[in-house]
Protein backbone atom coordinates (compact mmCIF):
# COMPACT_ATOMS: atom_id res chain seq x y z
CA UNK A 1 0.00 0.00 0.00
CA UNK A 2 3.12 2.32 1.20
CA UNK A 3 4.79 1.25 -1.97
CA UNK A 4 1.99 1.86 -4.45
CA UNK A 5 1.25 5.56 -2.65
CA UNK A 6 4.73 6.19 -2.78
CA UNK A 7 5.10 5.64 -6.66
CA UNK A 8 1.85 7.95 -7.18
CA UNK A 9 2.91 10.79 -5.45
CA UNK A 10 6.54 10.57 -7.87
CA UNK A 11 4.13 9.56 -11.30
CA UNK A 12 2.28 12.99 -9.50
CA UNK A 13 5.51 15.01 -9.96
CA UNK A 14 6.70 14.11 -13.05
CA UNK A 15 3.05 14.31 -14.37
CA UNK A 16 2.91 17.98 -13.07
CA UNK A 17 6.28 18.87 -14.59
CA UNK A 18 5.25 17.05 -18.02
CA UNK A 19 2.10 19.38 -17.70
CA UNK A 20 3.73 22.57 -17.39
CA UNK A 21 6.07 21.84 -19.82
CA UNK A 22 3.29 20.77 -22.26
CA UNK A 23 1.34 24.16 -21.74
CA UNK A 24 4.51 25.87 -21.97
CA UNK A 25 5.72 24.37 -25.66
CA UNK A 26 2.55 24.98 -27.20
CA UNK A 27 3.03 29.09 -26.73
CA UNK A 28 4.06 29.46 -30.73
CA UNK A 29 0.35 28.44 -31.43
CA UNK A 30 -1.85 29.61 -27.89
CA UNK A 31 0.09 32.88 -27.16
CA UNK A 32 -1.13 36.14 -27.90
CA UNK A 33 1.35 37.89 -29.56
CA UNK A 34 2.01 42.01 -29.06
CA UNK A 35 4.18 44.68 -30.06
CA UNK A 36 5.89 47.39 -27.44
CA UNK A 37 7.65 49.85 -28.16
CA UNK A 38 10.62 50.69 -25.78
CA UNK A 39 12.39 54.02 -24.93
CA UNK A 40 15.65 55.26 -25.89
CA UNK A 41 16.96 55.12 -22.39
CA UNK A 42 17.57 57.99 -19.93
CA UNK A 43 19.83 55.27 -17.59
CA UNK A 44 23.02 53.72 -19.80
CA UNK A 45 22.40 49.96 -18.59
CA UNK A 46 19.29 50.10 -20.81
CA UNK A 47 19.23 48.95 -24.52
CA UNK A 48 22.65 47.75 -23.86
CA UNK A 49 23.59 44.41 -24.77
CA UNK A 50 25.16 41.71 -21.44
CA UNK A 51 26.49 38.97 -23.01
CA UNK A 52 23.74 39.10 -25.59
CA UNK A 53 20.91 40.22 -23.46
CA UNK A 54 19.41 43.11 -23.65
CA UNK A 55 17.63 45.57 -20.55
CA UNK A 56 15.10 48.12 -21.93
CA UNK A 57 12.32 50.57 -20.77
CA UNK A 58 9.32 50.22 -22.71
CA UNK A 59 7.15 52.95 -23.35
CA UNK A 60 4.12 50.81 -21.28
CA UNK A 61 6.67 50.67 -18.22
CA UNK A 62 5.61 54.75 -17.54
CA UNK A 63 2.02 55.30 -17.22
CA UNK A 64 0.67 58.58 -16.38
CA UNK A 65 -1.51 59.65 -13.34
CA UNK A 66 -4.89 59.97 -15.17
CA UNK A 67 -4.68 56.54 -16.58
CA UNK A 68 -4.84 54.97 -13.24
CA UNK A 69 -8.03 53.64 -11.14
CA UNK A 70 -6.53 53.78 -7.88
CA UNK A 71 -5.26 56.06 -5.07
CA UNK A 72 -1.62 56.73 -5.99
CA UNK A 73 0.67 55.64 -5.04
CA UNK A 74 0.35 52.36 -4.64
CA UNK A 75 2.85 49.80 -2.33
CA UNK A 76 5.99 48.69 -4.10
CA UNK A 77 5.72 45.38 -5.78
CA UNK A 78 1.45 45.44 -5.87
CA UNK A 79 0.48 43.64 -8.92
CA UNK A 80 -1.48 45.80 -11.09
CA UNK A 81 -3.55 44.69 -14.34
CA UNK A 82 -2.72 47.37 -17.46
CA UNK A 83 -5.24 47.37 -20.08
CA UNK A 84 -3.33 47.80 -23.50
CA UNK A 85 -4.93 49.05 -26.64
CA UNK A 86 -3.77 48.30 -30.27
CA UNK A 87 -2.88 52.03 -32.27
CA UNK A 88 -3.37 52.14 -35.75
CA UNK A 89 0.50 51.39 -36.78
CA UNK A 90 -0.63 47.95 -34.38
CA UNK A 91 1.53 48.79 -31.33
CA UNK A 92 0.01 48.36 -27.91
CA UNK A 93 -0.31 51.38 -26.04
CA UNK A 94 -1.77 52.22 -22.08
CA UNK A 95 -5.42 53.03 -21.90
CA UNK A 96 -5.48 52.55 -18.01
CA UNK A 97 -4.44 50.30 -14.89
CA UNK A 98 -5.50 49.21 -12.03
CA UNK A 99 -5.48 47.37 -8.92
CA UNK A 100 -8.64 45.10 -9.52
CA UNK A 101 -9.02 42.80 -12.35
CA UNK A 102 -9.39 43.81 -15.84
CA UNK A 103 -10.73 42.11 -19.03
CA UNK A 104 -9.93 42.80 -22.58
CA UNK A 105 -13.33 43.57 -24.75
CA UNK A 106 -12.03 43.05 -27.84
CA UNK A 107 -9.11 41.78 -29.96
CA UNK A 108 -6.98 45.32 -30.00
CA UNK A 109 -6.85 45.19 -26.78
CA UNK A 110 -4.75 42.94 -24.21
CA UNK A 111 -4.62 42.77 -20.39
CA UNK A 112 -1.16 42.67 -19.42
CA UNK A 113 -0.08 41.73 -15.34
CA UNK A 114 2.73 43.43 -13.71
CA UNK A 115 4.16 45.01 -10.40
CA UNK A 116 3.83 48.45 -9.66
CA UNK A 117 7.40 50.17 -8.77
CA UNK A 118 7.65 54.19 -7.46
CA UNK A 119 5.99 57.44 -8.32
CA UNK A 120 8.58 59.57 -10.38
CA UNK A 121 7.89 63.27 -9.06
CA UNK A 122 10.19 65.04 -11.46
CA UNK A 123 8.44 63.15 -14.59
CA UNK A 124 5.28 62.66 -13.47
CA UNK A 125 5.00 59.07 -13.90
CA UNK A 126 3.76 55.88 -12.30
CA UNK A 127 6.36 52.91 -13.23
CA UNK A 128 5.27 49.27 -13.40
CA UNK A 129 8.04 46.87 -14.08
CA UNK A 130 6.28 43.62 -16.21
CA UNK A 131 9.36 41.09 -16.35
CA UNK A 132 9.69 41.29 -20.19
CA UNK A 133 12.27 44.35 -19.94
CA UNK A 134 14.92 41.70 -20.18
CA UNK A 135 15.42 40.23 -23.27
CA UNK A 136 17.71 37.20 -23.76
CA UNK A 137 19.95 36.08 -27.06
CA UNK A 138 18.27 39.68 -27.91
CA UNK A 139 21.68 39.42 -30.10
CA UNK A 140 19.58 36.50 -32.38
CA UNK A 141 17.42 39.66 -33.67
CA UNK A 142 20.17 42.12 -35.27
CA UNK A 143 21.97 44.48 -33.65
CA UNK A 144 21.06 47.66 -32.15
CA UNK A 145 22.17 50.68 -30.52
CA UNK A 146 21.34 52.04 -27.08
CA UNK A 147 19.59 54.77 -28.62
CA UNK A 148 17.73 52.92 -31.45
CA UNK A 149 13.91 53.11 -30.38
CA UNK A 150 12.58 49.66 -31.29
CA UNK A 151 9.32 47.79 -31.68
CA UNK A 152 9.89 44.26 -29.66
CA UNK A 153 7.23 41.21 -30.69
CA UNK A 154 6.32 39.15 -27.63
CA UNK A 155 3.99 36.15 -27.28
CA UNK A 156 2.24 36.11 -23.99
CA UNK A 157 1.02 33.05 -23.10
CA UNK A 158 -1.49 32.27 -20.23
CA UNK A 159 0.62 30.83 -17.39
CA UNK A 160 2.58 34.02 -17.25
CA UNK A 161 5.24 32.78 -19.64
CA UNK A 162 6.81 35.22 -22.92
CA UNK A 163 8.32 34.89 -25.63
CA UNK A 164 10.57 37.42 -27.71
CA UNK A 165 9.87 36.54 -31.48
CA UNK A 166 11.00 39.83 -33.08
CA UNK A 167 13.34 42.62 -32.71
CA UNK A 168 13.02 45.51 -35.17
CA UNK A 169 13.78 49.20 -35.70
CA UNK A 170 10.84 51.81 -35.37
CA UNK A 171 10.37 53.79 -38.60
CA UNK A 172 12.30 50.77 -40.78
CA UNK B 1 24.22 12.19 28.16
CA UNK B 2 27.34 11.61 26.56
CA UNK B 3 29.22 8.24 27.37
CA UNK B 4 32.81 9.71 28.22
CA UNK B 5 31.16 11.88 30.52
CA UNK B 6 29.58 9.12 32.22
CA UNK B 7 32.28 7.21 32.74
CA UNK B 8 34.14 9.87 34.39
CA UNK B 9 31.44 10.66 36.48
CA UNK B 10 30.91 7.00 37.48
CA UNK B 11 34.44 6.71 38.26
CA UNK B 12 33.95 9.31 41.36
CA UNK B 13 30.95 7.08 42.09
CA UNK B 14 33.10 3.91 42.19
CA UNK B 15 35.57 5.88 44.37
CA UNK B 16 32.94 7.18 46.91
CA UNK B 17 32.02 3.63 46.86
CA UNK B 18 27.98 4.27 46.02
CA UNK B 19 28.47 1.84 42.97
CA UNK B 20 30.84 -1.27 42.52
CA UNK B 21 32.92 -1.48 39.22
CA UNK B 22 30.87 -4.19 38.00
CA UNK B 23 27.85 -1.79 38.41
CA UNK B 24 29.63 0.96 36.49
CA UNK B 25 30.06 -1.10 33.17
CA UNK B 26 26.74 -2.36 33.10
CA UNK B 27 25.16 1.29 33.82
CA UNK B 28 27.66 1.98 30.84
CA UNK B 29 26.61 -0.87 28.70
CA UNK B 30 23.07 0.49 28.44
CA UNK B 31 24.43 3.41 26.31
CA UNK B 32 25.52 2.82 23.36
CA UNK B 33 28.04 5.71 21.90
CA UNK B 34 26.04 7.65 19.36
CA UNK B 35 26.69 6.90 15.70
CA UNK B 36 27.71 10.33 14.66
CA UNK B 37 27.65 9.41 10.72
CA UNK B 38 24.43 10.26 10.01
CA UNK B 39 26.27 14.22 10.14
CA UNK B 40 28.49 13.60 7.11
CA UNK B 41 25.11 12.01 5.40
CA UNK B 42 23.14 15.15 6.18
CA UNK B 43 25.88 17.77 5.22
CA UNK B 44 26.25 15.73 1.86
CA UNK B 45 22.64 16.19 1.31
CA UNK B 46 23.39 19.73 1.73
CA UNK B 47 25.74 20.71 -0.54
CA UNK B 48 24.45 18.59 -2.81
CA UNK B 49 20.82 20.40 -2.76
CA UNK B 50 22.70 23.41 -3.14
CA UNK B 51 24.98 22.78 -5.56
CA UNK B 52 22.22 20.85 -8.01
CA UNK B 53 20.23 24.51 -7.64
CA UNK B 54 22.93 26.33 -7.98
CA UNK B 55 23.44 24.65 -11.34
CA UNK B 56 20.24 25.11 -12.47
CA UNK B 57 19.85 28.63 -12.36
CA UNK B 58 23.72 29.28 -13.93
CA UNK B 59 23.18 28.74 -17.50
CA UNK B 60 23.88 25.82 -19.17
CA UNK B 61 24.62 27.33 -21.94
CA UNK B 62 23.87 25.30 -25.40
CA UNK B 63 22.15 22.45 -23.67
CA UNK B 64 18.90 22.39 -25.54
CA UNK B 65 15.60 22.79 -23.28
CA UNK B 66 14.32 18.95 -23.53
CA UNK B 67 16.95 17.54 -22.59
CA UNK B 68 17.87 19.53 -20.05
CA UNK B 69 14.79 18.59 -18.44
CA UNK B 70 14.77 14.70 -18.70
CA UNK B 71 18.56 14.91 -17.02
CA UNK B 72 16.99 16.72 -14.29
CA UNK B 73 13.68 14.01 -14.15
CA UNK B 74 15.46 11.17 -14.65
CA UNK B 75 17.91 11.95 -11.77
CA UNK B 76 15.25 13.02 -9.39
CA UNK B 77 13.61 9.91 -10.39
CA UNK B 78 16.91 7.83 -9.52
CA UNK B 79 17.00 9.69 -6.43
CA UNK B 80 13.49 8.72 -5.40
CA UNK B 81 13.58 4.95 -6.33
CA UNK B 82 17.18 4.76 -4.65
CA UNK B 83 15.77 6.08 -1.46
CA UNK B 84 13.02 3.95 -1.67
CA UNK B 85 14.64 0.67 -2.05
CA UNK B 86 17.33 2.43 0.81
CA UNK B 87 14.58 3.02 3.25
CA UNK B 88 12.51 0.11 2.71
CA UNK B 89 15.53 -2.28 3.08
CA UNK B 90 16.52 -0.69 6.50
CA UNK B 91 12.74 -1.05 8.11
CA UNK B 92 12.44 -5.11 6.25
CA UNK B 93 15.59 -5.74 9.19
CA UNK B 94 13.79 -4.26 11.97
CA UNK B 95 10.70 -4.79 12.65
CA UNK B 96 10.49 -1.84 15.21
CA UNK B 97 10.80 0.91 12.59
CA UNK B 98 7.36 1.48 12.39
CA UNK B 99 7.78 4.13 14.79
CA UNK B 100 8.27 7.52 13.13
CA UNK B 101 11.80 7.68 12.58
CA UNK B 102 14.09 10.13 14.43
CA UNK B 103 17.65 11.75 12.36
CA UNK B 104 20.04 10.60 15.42
CA UNK B 105 19.44 6.73 15.03
CA UNK B 106 22.55 4.47 15.16
CA UNK B 107 23.19 1.87 13.28
CA UNK B 108 20.48 2.72 10.84
CA UNK B 109 22.93 2.93 7.85
CA UNK B 110 20.66 2.47 4.72
CA UNK B 111 18.06 4.12 6.53
CA UNK B 112 19.91 6.95 6.41
CA UNK B 113 20.69 6.47 3.27
CA UNK B 114 16.90 5.96 2.12
CA UNK B 115 16.49 9.38 3.89
CA UNK B 116 19.25 11.80 2.27
CA UNK B 117 17.66 10.36 -1.40
CA UNK B 118 14.01 10.77 -0.87
CA UNK B 119 14.98 14.59 0.25
CA UNK B 120 17.05 14.91 -2.59
CA UNK B 121 14.44 13.74 -4.60
CA UNK B 122 12.19 16.35 -3.15
CA UNK B 123 14.98 19.08 -3.81
CA UNK B 124 15.23 17.83 -7.15
CA UNK B 125 11.82 18.35 -7.66
CA UNK B 126 11.67 21.77 -7.04
CA UNK B 127 14.76 22.60 -8.75
CA UNK B 128 13.29 21.21 -12.07
CA UNK B 129 10.00 23.34 -11.42
CA UNK B 130 12.53 26.10 -11.34
CA UNK B 131 13.85 25.12 -14.23
CA UNK B 132 11.17 25.44 -16.16
CA UNK B 133 10.41 28.52 -15.21
CA UNK B 134 13.34 29.60 -15.95
CA UNK B 135 14.01 28.08 -19.13
CA UNK B 136 10.72 29.20 -20.63
CA UNK B 137 10.49 32.91 -19.08
CA UNK B 138 7.22 32.66 -17.34
CA UNK B 139 6.79 35.23 -14.74
CA UNK B 140 4.69 34.49 -11.94
CA UNK B 141 2.47 36.71 -10.07
CA UNK B 142 2.01 34.96 -7.09
CA UNK B 143 4.09 32.44 -5.37
CA UNK B 144 2.21 29.11 -7.21
CA UNK B 145 5.58 27.29 -7.79
CA UNK B 146 6.58 27.01 -3.69
CA UNK B 147 2.97 25.93 -3.38
CA UNK B 148 3.36 23.16 -5.48
CA UNK B 149 6.51 22.63 -3.87
CA UNK B 150 5.11 22.68 -0.72
CA UNK B 151 2.16 20.37 -1.28
CA UNK B 152 4.50 17.46 -3.16
CA UNK B 153 6.29 17.93 0.62
CA UNK B 154 3.18 17.31 2.26
CA UNK B 155 2.06 14.25 0.58
CA UNK B 156 5.42 12.42 0.53
CA UNK B 157 5.86 13.06 4.17
CA UNK B 158 2.49 11.51 4.55
CA UNK B 159 4.38 8.28 2.86
CA UNK B 160 8.02 8.35 4.61
CA UNK B 161 7.70 10.04 8.05
CA UNK B 162 11.00 11.68 7.29
CA UNK B 163 11.63 14.44 9.81
CA UNK B 164 14.17 15.85 7.76
CA UNK B 165 12.05 16.50 5.06
CA UNK B 166 9.53 17.81 7.03
CA UNK B 167 11.48 20.37 8.44
CA UNK B 168 12.67 21.12 4.95
CA UNK B 169 9.05 21.19 3.60
CA UNK B 170 7.77 23.30 6.48
CA UNK B 171 11.22 25.87 5.66
CA UNK B 172 9.61 26.11 1.88
CA UNK B 173 6.07 26.71 3.10
CA UNK B 174 7.41 29.77 5.52
CA UNK B 175 9.85 31.19 2.73
CA UNK B 176 7.11 31.19 0.09
CA UNK B 177 5.08 33.60 2.33
CA UNK B 178 7.98 35.76 2.74
CA UNK B 179 8.80 35.72 -0.46
CA UNK B 180 5.00 36.62 -1.80
CA UNK B 181 5.53 39.55 0.32
CA UNK B 182 8.90 40.69 -0.56
CA UNK B 183 8.11 40.00 -4.56
CA UNK B 184 4.31 40.84 -4.81
CA UNK B 185 3.51 42.35 -1.71
CA UNK B 186 0.85 40.28 -0.78
CA UNK B 187 -0.25 37.37 2.38
CA UNK B 188 -1.00 34.60 0.53
CA UNK B 189 -3.98 32.70 2.09
CA UNK B 190 -3.18 29.61 0.23
CA UNK B 191 0.09 29.38 1.86
CA UNK B 192 -1.04 29.78 5.33
CA UNK B 193 -3.90 27.58 4.85
CA UNK B 194 -1.55 24.65 4.00
CA UNK B 195 0.39 25.97 6.68
CA UNK B 196 -2.08 25.70 9.31
CA UNK B 197 -4.41 22.36 8.18
CA UNK B 198 -1.15 20.62 6.28
CA UNK B 199 1.33 20.62 8.38
CA UNK B 200 -0.19 21.96 11.34
CA UNK B 201 -1.76 18.26 11.34
CA UNK B 202 1.60 16.37 11.30
CA UNK B 203 2.71 18.93 13.85
CA UNK B 204 0.36 18.20 16.44
CA UNK B 205 -0.24 14.80 16.24
CA UNK B 206 3.80 13.74 15.59
CA UNK B 207 4.85 16.40 18.91
CA UNK B 208 8.46 16.02 17.52
CA UNK B 209 10.32 19.37 19.53
CA UNK B 210 11.94 20.44 16.39
CA UNK B 211 8.76 20.78 14.27
CA UNK B 212 7.18 22.61 17.46
CA UNK B 213 9.54 25.31 17.17
CA UNK B 214 9.87 25.65 13.84
CA UNK B 215 6.03 25.81 13.61
CA UNK B 216 5.68 28.37 15.77
CA UNK B 217 8.52 30.54 14.38
CA UNK B 218 6.74 30.23 11.13
CA UNK B 219 3.28 30.99 12.38
CA UNK B 220 5.07 34.54 14.33
CA UNK B 221 6.75 35.18 11.25
CA UNK B 222 3.45 34.78 8.80
CA UNK B 223 1.31 37.01 11.50
CA UNK B 224 4.40 39.85 11.21
CA UNK B 225 3.92 39.53 7.40
CA UNK B 226 0.01 39.35 7.79
CA UNK B 227 0.26 42.99 9.72
CA UNK B 228 2.52 44.50 7.70
CA UNK B 229 1.46 43.62 4.14
CA UNK B 230 -2.25 43.44 4.52
CA UNK B 231 -3.39 45.09 7.84
CA UNK B 232 -3.00 49.38 7.63
CA UNK B 233 -2.32 49.68 11.64
CA UNK B 234 0.65 47.76 13.10
CA UNK B 235 -1.33 47.04 15.94
CA UNK B 236 -3.33 44.78 14.68
CA UNK B 237 -0.11 42.25 15.35
CA UNK B 238 -0.78 42.39 19.49
CA UNK B 239 -4.32 41.36 18.66
CA UNK B 240 -2.95 37.99 16.38
CA UNK B 241 0.07 37.27 18.74
CA UNK B 242 -2.75 37.08 21.37
CA UNK B 243 -4.32 34.63 19.63
CA UNK B 244 -1.38 32.67 19.33
CA UNK B 245 -0.35 32.53 22.71
CA UNK B 246 -3.91 31.29 23.98
CA UNK B 247 -3.60 28.61 21.60
CA UNK B 248 -0.92 27.95 23.26
CA UNK B 249 -2.91 28.03 26.22
CA UNK B 250 -5.57 25.86 25.32
CA UNK B 251 -3.32 23.07 23.37
CA UNK B 252 -3.09 19.94 25.37
CA UNK B 253 0.34 19.08 23.81
CA UNK B 254 2.93 20.20 26.48
CA UNK B 255 5.71 20.43 24.21
CA UNK B 256 3.32 22.24 21.46
CA UNK B 257 2.38 24.55 24.27
CA UNK B 258 5.72 25.69 25.42
CA UNK B 259 6.78 26.46 21.80
CA UNK B 260 3.70 28.46 21.17
CA UNK B 261 3.95 30.43 24.41
CA UNK B 262 7.12 30.90 24.23
CA UNK B 263 7.74 32.07 20.95
CA UNK B 264 4.73 34.20 21.00
CA UNK B 265 5.86 36.16 24.29
CA UNK B 266 9.07 36.47 22.90
CA UNK B 267 7.90 37.66 19.39
CA UNK B 268 5.45 40.23 21.62
CA UNK B 269 8.17 41.82 23.52
CA UNK B 270 10.75 42.34 20.79
CA UNK B 271 7.89 44.28 19.20
CA UNK B 272 6.91 46.06 21.99
CA UNK B 273 10.57 47.04 21.68
CA UNK B 274 10.20 48.56 18.46
CA UNK B 275 7.08 50.26 19.23
CA UNK B 276 8.47 51.90 21.95
CA UNK B 277 11.15 53.30 19.34
CA UNK B 278 8.47 54.49 16.71
CA UNK B 279 6.02 55.68 19.18
CA UNK B 280 8.35 58.57 19.76
CA UNK B 281 8.54 59.65 15.89
CA UNK B 282 6.19 62.33 14.79
CA UNK B 283 5.75 60.98 10.91
CA UNK B 284 4.80 57.58 12.63
CA UNK B 285 2.46 59.31 14.80
CA UNK B 286 1.08 61.23 11.97
CA UNK B 287 -0.12 57.70 10.29
CA UNK B 288 -1.29 56.48 13.65
CA UNK B 289 -5.50 55.81 13.44
CA UNK B 290 -6.61 54.41 16.51
CA UNK B 291 -9.90 51.83 14.89
CA UNK B 292 -12.28 51.15 17.60
CA UNK B 293 -13.11 47.90 16.12
CA UNK B 294 -9.14 46.83 17.23
CA UNK B 295 -10.06 47.68 21.14
CA UNK B 296 -13.65 46.05 20.90
CA UNK B 297 -11.93 42.37 19.79
CA UNK B 298 -8.73 42.59 21.67
CA UNK B 299 -11.11 43.48 24.50
CA UNK B 300 -12.96 40.68 24.39
CA UNK B 301 -10.23 38.20 23.29
CA UNK B 302 -7.81 39.59 26.27
CA UNK B 303 -10.62 39.23 29.25
CA UNK B 304 -11.51 35.40 28.13
CA UNK B 305 -7.61 34.70 28.13
CA UNK B 306 -7.82 36.98 31.83
CA UNK B 307 -10.67 33.87 32.79
CA UNK B 308 -8.90 31.18 31.11
CA UNK B 309 -5.39 31.65 32.73
CA UNK B 310 -7.00 32.97 36.58
CA UNK B 311 -8.16 29.61 36.46
CA UNK B 312 -5.77 27.36 34.85
CA UNK B 313 -2.63 29.25 36.45
CA UNK B 314 -2.68 32.25 38.37
CA UNK B 315 1.48 32.47 38.79
CA UNK B 316 0.90 33.32 34.68
CA UNK B 317 -1.30 36.19 34.59
CA UNK B 318 1.47 38.47 34.18
CA UNK B 319 1.90 37.06 30.24
CA UNK B 320 -1.33 39.59 29.37
CA UNK B 321 0.27 42.31 30.46
CA UNK B 322 2.57 42.31 27.34
CA UNK B 323 -0.39 42.21 25.23
CA UNK B 324 -2.31 45.53 26.58
CA UNK B 325 -1.86 48.37 23.98
CA UNK B 326 -0.84 51.49 25.23
CA UNK B 327 -0.40 53.28 21.89
CA UNK B 328 -3.07 55.78 22.04
CA UNK B 329 -2.12 57.54 25.42
CA UNK B 330 0.28 59.87 25.84
CA UNK B 331 3.90 59.16 26.70
CA UNK B 332 3.23 55.56 25.91
CA UNK B 333 6.41 54.46 25.31
CA UNK B 334 7.55 55.10 29.00
CA UNK B 335 4.45 52.57 29.94
CA UNK B 336 5.60 50.00 27.39
CA UNK B 337 8.93 50.13 28.91
CA UNK B 338 7.19 49.63 32.27
CA UNK B 339 5.17 46.99 31.11
CA UNK B 340 7.96 45.18 29.43
CA UNK B 341 10.36 45.84 32.84
CA UNK B 342 7.29 44.38 35.23
CA UNK B 343 7.16 41.76 33.26
CA UNK B 344 11.43 40.55 32.68
CA UNK B 345 11.13 41.38 36.85
CA UNK B 346 8.42 39.40 37.43
CA UNK B 347 9.89 36.17 36.08
CA UNK B 348 13.67 36.59 37.72
CA UNK B 349 12.05 36.81 40.97
CA UNK B 350 10.03 33.44 40.24
CA UNK B 351 12.28 31.67 38.13
CA UNK B 352 14.82 32.51 41.12
CA UNK B 353 12.66 31.64 44.13
CA UNK B 354 11.02 28.60 41.96
CA UNK B 355 14.59 27.59 40.79
CA UNK B 356 12.64 27.07 37.56
CA UNK B 357 15.16 27.26 34.82
CA UNK B 358 12.86 27.93 31.76
CA UNK B 359 11.36 30.78 33.89
CA UNK B 360 14.62 31.96 34.78
CA UNK B 361 15.58 32.41 30.75
CA UNK B 362 12.70 33.90 29.84
CA UNK B 363 13.54 36.66 32.87
CA UNK B 364 16.97 36.67 31.82
CA UNK B 365 16.12 37.27 28.38
CA UNK B 366 13.69 39.77 28.86
CA UNK B 367 15.21 41.34 31.12
CA UNK B 368 18.38 42.14 29.04
CA UNK B 369 16.20 43.39 26.21
CA UNK B 370 13.93 45.76 28.25
CA UNK B 371 17.39 46.68 29.63
CA UNK B 372 18.85 47.45 26.27
CA UNK B 373 15.52 49.13 25.02
CA UNK B 374 15.85 51.69 27.85
CA UNK B 375 19.88 52.23 27.14
CA UNK B 376 19.26 52.58 23.57
CA UNK B 377 16.28 55.52 24.42
CA UNK B 378 17.54 58.13 26.79
CA UNK B 379 21.90 57.18 26.09
CA UNK B 380 21.89 56.64 22.47
CA UNK B 381 21.99 60.21 21.36
CA UNK B 382 23.58 61.81 23.92
CA UNK B 383 26.18 59.57 24.55
CA UNK B 384 29.29 58.84 22.19
CA UNK B 385 29.27 55.38 20.41
CA UNK B 386 32.10 53.97 21.82
CA UNK B 387 30.65 54.58 25.02
CA UNK B 388 27.71 52.85 24.25
CA UNK B 389 29.22 49.90 23.75
CA UNK B 390 31.94 50.41 26.66
CA UNK B 391 28.52 51.59 29.06
CA UNK B 392 26.40 48.41 27.80
CA UNK B 393 29.04 45.57 28.34
CA UNK B 394 29.73 47.03 31.75
CA UNK B 395 25.97 47.28 32.45
CA UNK B 396 25.79 43.56 31.40
CA UNK B 397 28.90 42.79 33.83
CA UNK B 398 26.38 44.38 36.29
CA UNK B 399 23.38 42.69 36.20
CA UNK B 400 25.21 38.79 35.55
CA UNK B 401 27.08 40.03 38.79
CA UNK B 402 23.55 40.43 40.62
CA UNK B 403 21.94 37.55 39.57
CA UNK B 404 24.82 35.32 40.21
CA UNK B 405 24.79 36.52 43.89
CA UNK B 406 21.01 36.10 44.35
CA UNK B 407 21.41 32.60 42.42
CA UNK B 408 24.19 32.05 45.30
CA UNK B 409 22.04 33.17 48.03
CA UNK B 410 19.71 31.33 46.85
CA UNK B 411 21.27 28.14 47.01
CA UNK B 412 23.32 28.31 49.77
CA UNK B 413 21.50 30.46 52.16
CA UNK B 414 22.43 33.39 53.78
CA UNK B 415 25.09 32.30 55.29
CA UNK B 416 26.93 30.88 52.67
CA UNK B 417 26.30 27.12 53.85
CA UNK B 418 24.73 25.07 51.47
CA UNK B 419 21.11 24.07 52.66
Amino acid sequence: MKRILFYLIIMLQVIVIGFLTYQFEKIDRTGHQIKIQTLSPDFPVYGDFIDGDMYVEYDINKIQEDRWEDSLPLDYHTPVFVLLQEDKTGVFRVRHASTDKIEAKNDNEFVLKGTYHYYDQERDFHYVNYGLEHIKQADQFGTFKPRDELIVTILIGKWGQYKVVGIDKWNE
Amino acid sequence: MNKGKLRKEGEKWVNDGIITDEQLEAILNNYVKRDQSYLLVLFAVFLMGIGVLIFIFSDWAQVPHLSRLSVMVISMLILYIAGHYFYNRSSGKNAELNNPVSLVDPDRRSQIYGISFIVLGFIFFGATLFLILNMYQVIFFNVWPFIIWSIVGLLLYSVYEISLLFVFALLITIFSQIYSALAFSTFNLIVFLIFIFGYFHYVFHRAKPIFNYFFAIGLSIQILIATLVELDQYYWFIFLTLLMYMLGEIIPKKALKQAFIYVSLLSIYIFKMYESFLLQEEYFLNDLIVEPSFFIVLGIVWIGAFIYQWKQNRSELINLLLFIPFFFIPYSYVFIILSMFIFSIYWLIVGFQSKHDNKTIIGIVSFLICTFTVYIQFAWETLNKSLFFLLGGLLLFVISFILEKKRRRTEYGEGGHKK
